[in-house]
């Protein structure tokens, strides 16, 4: 994962610096000084991984790699949620689901009952007192 | 002396008692939970905030913040699951006095040395800060450049192991930074095309992510639960008059507190330990620590409430901020347009000295809870992931969608998440990320004005005094854990020669 990142960031510098060239010489020298830098340290990390060669990879922990998956999984479906029906809904999505994918399936009558009742906490603490707009989706069911 | 008599009269409205009654509580509730720590508490807690004005918002904020740590000790004691790491160094005598049937003792010294040594560090605040910021005033755009640039360094280069990615961390942080209109010439840059990122990445939408949801993220890839609550034994009362039987012990752990505190970049973990460490080198029975020597309860404790305001110190009077937290209450700093630095204490004088005062009765508040109600927090801790987890996902989501009512911030705030976790997985640090874009619109303006006022020479970055030192305390800190690890190798080197 730790290349992965190093050519994620050395993509997003080369962007930054290539982008630069669009803007004038004052508005691009403070970012091609920035990004400049930032390339020649991605280059040093990404040479200083490669000189310690791959050595034992650290053994996978299977189970924790599947709680990340589910979590994104949740993470991503509750923002879909949310534009689609709003945030107290993804809210309430969030509780369901997460007691749902800890295996918590059969007390779902309880974790539904506790998701309600702090969904409905977080209407009356940010929605009614603190008057927080709360989006409410393209369907605006709540 | 008016000033500090006006800010007590406004420290003492409804408005901002109330802030600090409510962010004590938050923050002692936040400490106890395992995981979440200040700054995690202060990123979720800030959209509740939004609305309020400054003084009372920033009140409720710091007092959450000085409070979390104390919370943290609670369940060090009792479940011997430090809340915070800052408590980690209680836990080795704070769990076995509880074993022992002291815990009501730890408990009760432990409330003693967060009030001595908070109190200790607060005043420390109040009478260094103005003197450090009205020299900060001598500073120049050259200076001011390279403090911010110093900042950065000193706290990339924390992590001895990485020092590289943390400063590529601060790098992307000060790249990031550059998204949004010039400030020189009012161009719009590297927006690629999106609308959303005119205004530049929002510091709100970014800590959130980095620390909120990643945290959210981590918590759910673990399953372990909190041991069962102990028992209580032994008086909390007797426990915060034996405080002050170890005199030199307190003094010789708020000046450990202080100092590190005041040094950029290095927190209050780093200042629990020492002090410990301290504390069993000076002891004239060093073997009873682990086992139960309340000594190792209030060398920790009073050092870490002393570090918290000692952070501070650095944050504000010269915008370098002392600790992560620290760096997250520079963020929301500026997002309650408190110019951070020196100006501060010239446009905002009236909402700094009333946090100051806010934060000396804070200590009213902990000795309350701390004599009272500490065990119905320590039960706190015992609330299960399963609702912990969607909590903070659902306020966090709350928080970045309330500024702009955006759901593209919303967005925003799950890739943060995602990148935080993938930089914690990497050893990248995300807190020079964070730092770098707080202090990136700093570090270009003032690199554009130098040049402006030098007429385009770069002569203006080492030609005075304070650059020169600047310059060498950032070389310093570059190279400081290269020199440390060579210094550790000769010192090896030696014992090993010895016969």
């Amino acid at each position: 994962m730790a290349f992965l990142l190093q050519l994620i960031v050395f993509t997003f510098f080369t962007l930054f610096l290539w982008k630069s060239f669009d803007y004038p010489f004052e508005v691009r020298l403070y970012p091609q000084v920035i990004t400049l830098t930032g390339l020649t340290l991605v280059g040093l990390s990404l040479f200083q991984h490669l000189k310690q060669g791959k050595g034992t990879a650290p053994t996978e922990d299977v189970l924790r790699r599947a709680r990340f998956y589910r979590i994104s999984l949740i993470l991503i479906a509750g923002i879909i949620l949310g534009f689609l029906i709003g945030f107290l809904g993804s809210v309430l999505f969030y509780y369901i689901a997460y007691a749902y994918f800890q295996g918590e399936r059969k007390k779902l009558p309880r974790n539904l009952l506790i998701g309600t009742s702090l969904t409905f906490f977080f209407y009356l603490l940010f929605g009614y007192f603190m008057g927080v707009p709360l989006f409410r989706g393209m369907i605006k069911i709540f | 002396m008016e000033v500090f008599t006006h800010a007590l009269i406004q420290a003492l409205t409804w408005q901002n008692l109330l802030a600090l009654i409510a962010g004590g509580i938050y923050g002692i509730v936040v400490g106890v939970l395992p995981g979440i720590g200040s700054a995690v508490g202060m990123a979720l807690a800030l959209p509740l905030t939004l609305r309020w004005p400054p003084d009372t918002a920033l009140i409720f904020l710091c007092a959450s913040y000085k409070l979390s740590g104390y919370g943290g000790s609670i369940t060090a004691i009792l479940l011997k699951t430090p809340g915070e790491t800052a408590n980690a160094a209680t836990v080795l005598d704070g769990f076995p006095l509880c074993e022992k049937g002291e815990g009501g003792i730890a408990l009760g010294a432990s409330c003693a040395a967060a009030v001595v040594g908070g109190l200790i560090g607060t005043l420390c605040l109040i009478f260094f800060s103005p003197p450090l910021a009205r020299f900060a005033l001598r500073f120049d755009a050259a200076e001011y450049c390279l403090l911010a640039i110093l900042a950065l360094t000193i706290i990339s280069t924390v992590i001895e192991e990485a020092v590289i990615k943390g400063l590529i961390s601060a790098v992307i942080g000060l790249t990031l930074a550059t998204i949004g209109f010039d400030n020189i010439s009012g161009i719009l840059r590297f927006t690629f095309g999106i609308d959303i990122l005119a205004d530049g990445i929002p510091i709100i939408q970014a800590l959130v992510g980095l620390f909120a949801i990643t945290q959210a993220i981590e918590l759910a890839e673990s399953t372990e639960t909190i041991s069962k609550l102990g028992d209580l034994k032994g008086s909390v009362w007797d426990g915060f008059k034996k405080y002050f039987h170890y005199p030199w012990n307190i003094i010789r752990s708020s000046l450990i507190g202080l100092f590190i505190g005041i040094l950029p970049a290095v927190g209050q973990t780093t200042s629990g330990f020492l002090a410990y460490m301290e504390a069993v080198r000076e002891a004239k029975h060093p073997e009873t620590f682990g086992k139960g020597n309340i000594e190792g309860v209030i060398a920790p404790e009073t050092a870490n409430n002393a570090c918290m305001p000692g952070d501070l110190v650095c944050t504000l009077s010269l915008g370098v901020p002392g600790s992560v937290g620290a760096a997250v209450f520079l963020g929301i700093m500026i997002i309650f347009v408190i110019p951070p630095g020196p100006l501060a204490f010239t446009e905002k004088a009236d909402v700094i000295y009333t946090l100051f005062m806010s934060l000396l009765l804070a200590h009213l508040l902990i000795l309350a809870i701390g004599l009272t109600s500490f065990k119905y927090f320590a039960l706190i801790s015992l609330v299960p992931n399963t609702i912990i987890v969607p909590t903070i996902i659902g306020i966090s989501l709350i928080g970045s969608y309330a500024v702009r009512n955006s759901m593209a911030d919303v967005a925003l705030s799950i890739v943060f998440g995602f990148l935080g976790y993938m930089m914690n997985k990497t050893n990248f640090s995300p807190i020079p990320l964070l730092i770098g874009l707080v202090l990136g619109d700093m570090v270009e303006k003032n690199f554009h004005r130098a040049l402006l006022m030098s007429e385009g020479s770069l002569s203006i970055f080492y030609e005075s005094l304070i650059s020169k030192i600047l310059i060498a305390l950032i070389f310093l800190s570059l190279f400081y854990p290269y020199i440390s690890k060579l210094w550790k190798r000769i010192r090896q080197k030696r014992k090993e020669a010895l016969p």
